[in-house]
């Protein structure tokens, strides 16, 4: 057993801290660490029994997005939240660096092996480009999508998808970057201590 | 939901095996009751026991205790097995308060009294108590039901005493035999036989396309098992039945088909379901059967998961409705611990 619960809202987030986890504390953990809820702080509903369950063994840390509000707002939410089903966390941590606005995307974005950043440059032409050319329903570029484009680009990446992705290439992420300090103290506190 | 008002809502037990207080709340018609070994849950299943007259709870009780084969002859301080080892007084109870559906709550008490030498038993529906004394012989009555159904039990001669009941009515008996096709495919009737003029009648299966019967001790463990939940649950019709490992003997591929038989019998027959299990494909069966095929049922069905607290071996129970139950299968989030 971990010790701690991370909340999180999708799969993508579990991969990438599968992985962090390990590169920054040789730790593996496994999926049973994670409860997924599936969506934004609304949805906390569905994992509210999860959460009380895994309140008896462990530290409940809650890493969710901080989303395009204000992160005071966010947070806000997620205590309102916590309030009406009387859930309580050990400890928040709100991507990109728990102090800004942004979400997992944004940070990785950021986290990028120095040097690759010129590629999202060819991915926002691409993308102004498919807006340009008058197709019918023509749909702007997610960050997800931009973040699947940039790690699919290169040989032996295998899987691209936020689900499936490996971050531990240092020709595609740099995990030591200094966009992921926040993270990496935060976890370093809150899980390791 | 039919009567529901039999049905328990809450339950709780204290001093019982490895439980010093252990309760349920929001009991619903359908409960799958899931945890780590050795957590307790088929205690939580003996638990449920208690019922009226405190006769019959005590005879329920042995049997539990036959079913484990610990030994074949009991003297009332048997019960003492059920005993939370922890309490050292003279005075040792085993408390059971039971709410219902209609708002009514019974509670049971059994005191071992080591100073008098005796057992004493309390039901809030009896104005006397019962009491005898501990070094009493006792007299199970195998006559009496017993609605636990422990993981390894197939075939017995209580089956047959049961179908013979269930064959009077056509219609009871044509749908039972329809049931179990989900596991025999191919049998068409059931009778009872008794293969010499002074022996005990047996159960003998008839399948299509063949003239000659077989035993229906000689069917497979699946098929054993469905025949004693279906028969179990028409025996205990209106009331409540512990079935401990539902899904041992049944392969994974007829899990869809065992879960809507199953709940659609108990619903018929409202029988309240309390079925321990470990596994995971059974849990993901069960959730599919609701969504795809009874999603009326989604409100009477309930996950319990049993918790030990690591520090204080304090074990908890935490209930998840079917929305909560579903999502949780559907992200990978773990719900068995």
């Amino acid at each position: 057993m971990a010790g701690f619960s991370l909340i999180v809202e999708g799969d993508e987030d579990v991969r990438f801290l599968e992985d962090f986890i390990e590169y920054h504390f040789g730790k593996k953990i496994d999926r049973t660490s994670f409860i997924l809820v599936g969506g934004k702080s609304e949805s906390l509903h569905q994992v509210q029994v999860d959460i009380q369950k895994s309140s008896e063994n462990n530290r409940n840390v809650l890493i969710f997005d901080a989303d395009d509000k204000d992160f005071q707002t966010t947070s806000d939410k997620i205590n309102i939240q916590m309030g009406k089903l009387n859930l309580k966390f050990h400890s928040t941590f709100l991507f990109p660096n728990n102090a800004e606005q942004g979400n997992l995307e944004s940070l990785l974005m950021k986290s990028v092996t120095a040097g690759n950043e010129k590629l999202f440059v060819c991915i926002e032409d691409y993308a102004k480009c498919k807006l340009s050319l008058g197709l019918k329903k023509p749909r702007p570029i997610t960050e997800k999508e931009k973040i699947f484009i940039y790690h699919g680009s290169f040989e032996d990446s295998k899987s691209a998808q936020g689900s499936k992705r490996s971050y531990f290439d240092a020709s595609i992420w740099d995990l030591k970057c200094q966009n992921l300090e926040p993270l990496k103290e935060f976890l370093k506190t809150n899980l390791f201590i | 939901m039919g009567d529901t008002g039999k049905h328990l809502t809450y339950f709780k037990v204290e001093n019982f095996k490895r439980f010093e207080s252990f309760e349920m709340k929001d009991l619903g018609q359908f409960n799958l009751i899931v945890g780590d070994n050795n957590v307790g849950k088929t205690s939580v299943l003996e638990a449920l026991l208690a019922g009226s007259p405190s006769r019959i709870f005590l005879n329920r009780l042995f049997v539990s205790l036959r079913f484990r084969n610990i030994k074949e002859n009991f003297i009332y301080k048997d019960l003492e097995f059920y005993l939370n080892k922890r309490t050292s007084s003279n005075l040792n109870s085993i408390v059971c308060r039971l709410t219902f559906g209609e708002g009514k709550v019974q509670t049971f008490r059994l005191d071992f009294n080591q100073a008098d030498f005796l057992i004493q038993v309390k039901d809030s529906n009896d104005l006397q108590t019962m009491s005898n004394s501990l070094d009493t012989k006792v007299a199970i009555n195998l006559n009496l039901n017993t609605p636990f159904i422990p993981f390894y039990k197939g075939h017995d001669q209580d089956l047959t005493n049961f179908y013979s009941r269930l064959q009077e009515n056509r219609s009871v008996k044509k749908s039972f035999i329809k049931s179990l096709n989900i596991i025999v495919p191919d049998l068409e009737d059931i009778e009872l036989s008794s293969p010499q003029p002074d022996s005990r009648p047996n159960l003998i299966v008839y399948q299509k396309h063949s003239d000659s019967s077989l035993p229906l001790a000689m069917f497979g463990d699946g098929t054993l098992k469905l025949f004693r939940l279906l028969a179990e649950i028409v025996l205990n019709k209106g009331e409540r039945l512990m079935i401990d490992e539902i899904d041992t003997g049944i392969h994974f591929s007829r899990f869809k088909r065992f879960w809507n038989v199953i709940l659609q019998s108990a619903k018929d027959n409202d029988v309240q379901l309390f079925m321990t299990t470990h596994n995971e494909e059974c849990l993901k069966y069960f959730k599919e059967v609701i969504n795809e095929e009874l999603p009326e049922f989604k409100n009477d069905v309930r996950n319990i998961t049993l918790v030990e607290n690591a520090k204080t071996k304090v074990v908890t129970a935490h209930t998840y409705d079917f929305e909560q139950f579903e999502h949780a299968i559907n992200v990978g989030n773990e719900i068995r611990a």
